[in-house]
């Protein structure tokens, strides 16, 4: 499952509508508390722990996959 | 989330992060604010501090490579419950810089905070908030209701502006007929009408006050407010001390001259309380010029509402002679409903929320808003329109 999927599922928006684009200020659902599920979604989806570190700066999907690729997730 | 090696930190403020903290309420609150002064205030409210004396209320910064990007702090409080009092804090001031929000900041200053702190409250307006404290474990007790008591309703019609104060579901006409009204005169008319209208309904409503005596003190009546304080506790589930010590901290001393108090006596002896915020005219935009002053806090017994009401008048009273267009008032107990539409209350939608959490040793919080004696003076919930 790619990161886009995960975004479309945790905010309930269309497929369509995420690219690398999308970020918590172009997303309204995307607010703090959504922010901390999409962050434990993404550890779930892909059997990773994340730093705070990691998730103060995944605030857009280009640096979820970032992110993700440097942790050696692959989808 | 896992928390690994990390430069992301979160701290409870002590000496060694003045600094920080400083820097924070710069950019967030106050560009004024300043190490020393910092130091004094934070000196002061551990002096007072009702529920740990001589400790600083306890205040978290989330850091990230030495830099705060996020704040949270406290406000402690003795809570009573019918096991007795014992020491709770009111959650305040989360805040997270602005590039940071939307973000995990609030999430984790937030849960340290929390995982620190015994019986916990919260009053929050926004939904954003209202979910990460629910993540945590508070419980959403719903929106506390407003009521709004119209004391000048000619003033009030001249000056009332339903665009600038965002009311939603008023009508278009009735919109137009207001402007039509303020254009033409017959604003006066039709205020000069409600008051005649007012004046009767409370008349024939509003309580008698035989045997009870209001009263406008400039200080509250410390020996009468610890009496009354004991005799109405225990017919109140759960809300936070409201005693001599903690009316006087509040009202007096931490912001002098911004809150003035109604009082009424029975046979010479304190029976109830009203405390109530001067109106600000320029505060909020959205009140385009109102003045509304904000019944803040009130005690009295609440198996007796005759003298709920005469507390009710003399905080309009007191609003009265500060000028105010209007009063309003916030509150949880539900004693409050019958006796406010009796002295001409009319209720206006809540927004601000107050959320309980319960240490995991003490005894079970009630769960219904109704239960809770809670104001707008709680966790300075009155700081906001």
């Amino acid at each position: 499952m790619a990161p886009e999927d995960v975004v479309s599922r945790v905010f309930g928006v269309d497929r369509g509508r995420v690219t690398d684009a999308t970020s918590n200020t172009t997303l309204a659902e995307w607010d703090s508390m959504g922010h901390v599920n999409l962050i434990l979604e993404l550890e779930a989806t892909y059997g990773l722990s994340l730093s705070p570190d990691d998730t103060l700066t995944m605030t857009n999907v280009e640096a979820i996959k970032r992110v993700l690729q440097s942790r050696g997730a692959a989808w | 989330m896992t928390q690994g090696k990390t430069s992301v930190e979160v701290v409870r403020v002590d000496e060694r992060h003045t600094a920080a903290l400083a820097s924070f309420i710069q950019k967030t609150w106050d560009p004024t604010a300043s190490e020393d002064r910092l130091r004094r205030a934070r000196a002061a409210s551990a002096s007072d501090n009702p529920a740990a004396h001589g400790t600083a209320p306890p205040t978290f910064l989330l850091m990230s490579g030495g830099q705060p990007l996020g704040h949270v702090t406290t406000i402690p409080i003795r809570l009573w419950r019918s096991s007795g009092e014992g020491p709770a804090h009111w959650v305040k001031g989360l805040m997270v810089l602005p590039e940071h929000r939307n973000g995990p900041v609030g999430f984790y200053v937030l849960k340290e905070a929390v995982a620190q702190l015994d019986t916990a409250l919260a009053m929050v307006v926004q939904p954003a908030p209202r979910k990460l404290f629910q993540a945590l474990g508070f419980t959403d007790l719903g929106a506390m209701p407003n009521y709004l008591r119209v004391l000048d309703p000619v003033g009030f019609l001249r000056r009332l502006d339903l665009s600038a104060l965002g009311l939603s579901g008023v009508p278009a006409w009735a919109r137009a007929a207001l402007r039509f009204a303020q254009r033409s005169g017959l604003a006066l008319v039709g205020g000069a009408a409600a008051a005649a209208t007012t004046r009767l309904w409370i008349l024939l409503a509003g309580g008698r006050k035989h045997g009870l005596e209001i009263r406008t003190p400039e200080e509250i009546d410390r020996p009468g407010c610890d009496q009354l304080w004991q005799r109405v506790r225990s017919k109140i589930a759960a809300t936070p001390t409201r005693d001599a010590a903690y009316l006087d901290w509040r009202y007096k001393k931490s912001e002098p001259n911004r809150y003035y108090f109604g009082a009424v006596y029975e046979d010479g002896r304190l029976a109830g309380i009203a405390v109530v915020r001067r109106p600000r005219a320029n505060g909020d935009p959205r009140l385009a010029g109102l003045r509304v002053a904000t019944l803040s806090d009130l005690l009295f017994p609440p198996d007796r509402p005759r003298v709920g009401l005469a507390v009710l008048a003399a905080a309009e009273i007191v609003a009265l002679r500060l000028g105010a267009d209007a009063l309003l008032f916030s509150c949880s107990h539900s004693v409050f409903p019958p006796l406010l539409k009796r002295r001409a209350f009319a209720p206006v939608p809540g927004n601000v929320h107050p959320l309980i959490r319960a240490a995991a040793d003490t005894q079970e919080l009630p769960t219904s808003l109704g239960d809770w004696w809670l104001t707008r003076g709680d966790s300075s919930a009155d700081e906001v329109f």
